[in-house]
């Protein structure tokens, strides 16, 4: 039997969060999740769930999916679970294809909020008059998402700029959010076993610090410049110039750059470059930010790609952006060469290298698993190959096993699979492992045949193992003295102890709460009898006792001591 | 800066100068031949290919000299140094 969710609530806040929380078992409820509302304590504590289900709302809607309905519930949840319910569509480690298909499709376009906030906004950021730096700011926006909204202008020089300008109230409200999704996330890893694999505290964490980057428009221009310096002799892609003496973190102003979206070109020829070409080019700009920069466009998608008239690639909207460290470079070229090349043994290496494989996995078994997927494409020629069904079936082959990968490595793939759509469509015919394979094993073999590379590994491994025959010694003597001593301390976590030690402090506090309440019965009979004593006091003293005995008898009804 | 740190720079290019003068001493043809053909690389893909880890390997065995030559002078030392002292005993 798990705990109510209200247990975990912490303070400060737990007022707002309980309001919040009401909202969610509303919804949840509303949504065909009425047993889950119900499970987690929050639907009986506000009465929520089953007042809903009693009242029929959920009838006639069993036939929708549970993805459509998740998908739903984050709609109407706001900003901050949309934008959840987006990295969620980015773990298909972690959740069934129906759900990742329907997460996928959560938009964070919001209607725009009004211009004369807007204008208000940019004049307190600037700290002075919109007119002292803008000769016009345009008053329809470019676009509106939860984060920011984007309005086309034009400084008194004359230059022709975009500024992106943060929501307002939006910290406060994401804040508060993110620490009922916090409590959730808690609750979850500590009363739902069959989600264990998930680590919910993990992925909330993870989540609210990609959020945090995202929401400072600061962090976004840092970013503009490091791609800028990153692709400063690749001639064929721009990036918008940044304006940092008018950015902060709630404003940021950039250079205008004028194309039109890869996807949307119909005729190609009056363009000085080949459709295949800037197909190319694409998926040569991600591979070479991932795996030579190790930093990348964590957000690909075709409106972030425009085509100048003079056919150079113009790279838009930097606030997902990814990192990757020298580690887990490694691991992703191996997982990645291992995918391409059909090369069971590396992949499976790579995967449980990188990944959290649970205690329970079938090593042989998932061998064989991964061998059997990659037989399936092993005899395709790289005409008929796909990269993102390739992805796909890879991945449902881990997540048959409940290994979680790290979300690092599933953004890459992502990326690169999302990019290879968008070749697809500026390039029909276009065939990336072409272009990826050779990419990837060239890297790997120069990789794997660089001396400085592989003797640095050397010569980390034996310093650490240097380290360790240094500490030994002390360490041993250290273990043998409290041994001696008798004060070794073994520490050992067993889950049924906690259990019988949790069910154990309840029954007590159950049995302190019958002697209090009687004792309290006693004393309201005494006070009422003696002289002197207001009308008040006895009365105070039974309805505190009657409130007592009420806890300890629901506790009883509860545990099934009654 | 730390002394693990300068050990760990030095040692690193040390081994790194000796692992990639050893690799260039060697005949590779072989290896390379063998990882032509298949739809991966083609014949110039894969003659790029071995010209980028050739020139890489050299590039590493040149920065990487001066180390080697003072790890390899310090290993000598103390081995001479050892057996001085065990053959006077």
């Amino acid at each position: 039997m798990s705990s109510p969710i209200y247990r975990v609530i912490k303070l400060p806040g737990a007022v707002k969060k309980f309001r919040r929380f009401k909202d969610i078992a509303t919804i949840l409820a509303r949504h065909g999740f009425a047993d889950v509302a119900t499970r987690t304590g929050v639907g009986s504590a506000f009465r929520v769930a089953r007042k809903i289900v009693s009242l029929g709302y959920w009838k006639g809607k069993e036939s929708i999916t549970t993805g459509a309905r998740l998908r739903s519930i984050c709609e109407e949840l706001g900003a901050t679970f949309i934008k959840f319910g987006q990295v969620l569509a980015n773990r298909p480690d972690m959740f069934p294809p129906e759900v990742i298909k329907e997460l996928a499709k959560l938009q964070d376009d919001v209607p725009p909020f009004p211009f004369a906030v807007l204008v208000e906004i940019v004049a307190c950021e600037l700290g002075r008059p919109v007119t002292e730096v803008f000769a016009s700011i345009d008053e329809v926006p470019l676009a509106a998402a939860s984060i920011a909204q984007v309005h086309r202008a034009r400084l008194l020089s004359g230059e022709e700029v975009v500024i992106k300008v943060r929501r307002p109230g939006l910290e406060k409200s994401v804040r508060e959010d993110l620490a009922v999704l916090r409590d959730i996330a808690t609750y979850i890893e500590e009363n739902f076993e069959e989600l264990e694999h998930i680590r919910p505290c993990a992925l909330v964490e993870e989540f609210a610090r990609t959020f945090a980057m995202e929401m400072d428009l600061r962090a976004e221009a840092r970013n503009i410049d490091r791609f800028a310096r990153n692709f400063a002799d690749e001639p064929n892609v721009r990036l918008p110039k940044v304006y940092h003496e008018f950015c902060n973190s709630s404003l940021l102003t950039m250079e205008y750059l004028s194309g039109r979206k890869v996807t949307q070109v119909e005729d190609w020829s009056s363009f000085p470059r080949e459709p295949e070409e800037i197909a190319n080019l694409g998926t040569k700009l991600l591979l070479k930010s991932v795996f030579e920069h190790r930093f990348y466009h964590a957000d690909p998608h075709p409106g972030n790609f425009l085509v100048a008239d003079d056919g150079t690639v113009c790279l838009l909207d930097f606030g997902m952006v990814g990192f990757v460290s020298e580690s887990r470079m490694e691991e992703m070229l191996s997982f990645m060469v291992g995918l391409v090349s059909y090369d069971a043994q590396i992949l499976v290496a790579a995967i449980l290298e990188a990944g959290l494989a649970p205690a329970t996995l079938n090593r042989r078994e998932f061998q064989r698993d991964v061998e059997q997927m990659l037989n399936q494409f092993a005899n395709l020629s790289l005409e008929d190959m796909d990269l993102e069904v390739l992805f796909r079936s890879s991945i449902e082959t881990i997540y048959k096993h409940r290994i979680s990968l790290p979300a690092d490595l599933l953004g890459v793939a992502r990326a690169i699979s999302t990019m290879e759509g968008i070749a697809r469509q500026i390039y029909p015919q276009y065939n990336p492992l072409k272009s990826v394979q050779p990419y990837l094993v060239s890297l790997f073999v120069k990789r794997a045949l660089d001396p400085a590379h592989q003797a640095e590994q050397m010569v980390d491994g034996l310093m650490d193992f240097v380290g360790l025959l240094h500490h030994l010694p002390r360490d041993v003597s250290d273990v043998v003295k409290r041994l001696k001593e008798g004060e070794l301390l073994l520490r050992i976590h067993d889950q049924s102890a906690v259990e019988v030690a949790r069910i154990e402090a309840r029954s007590r506090n159950r049995l302190v709460g019958a002697l209090l309440s009687l004792t309290g019965l006693a004393a309201t009979f005494y006070l009422h009898a003696a002289p002197g004593v207001s009308d008040w006091v006895p009365w105070t003293s039974f309805s505190v006792s009657f409130l007592i005995a009420i806890w300890v008898f629901r506790g009883l009804r509860k545990s099934g001591g009654m | 800066m730390s002394y693990r740190f300068l050990w760990k720079q030095i040692a690193s290019k040390a081994i790194g100068s000796a692992m990639a003068s050893a690799m260039l001493s060697i005949n590779t043809d072989d290896l390379w031949e063998r990882m032509a053909g298949d739809e991966t690389f083609s014949k110039e893909r894969l003659a790029i290919l071995r010209q980028e880890v050739e020139a890489r390997l050299l590039e590493v065995s040149q920065q990487g000299a001066k180390e080697r030559e003072l790890v390899s002078h310090v290993a000598s030392e103390l081995v001479r140094e050892f057996l001085r002292r065990g053959s006077g005993r």
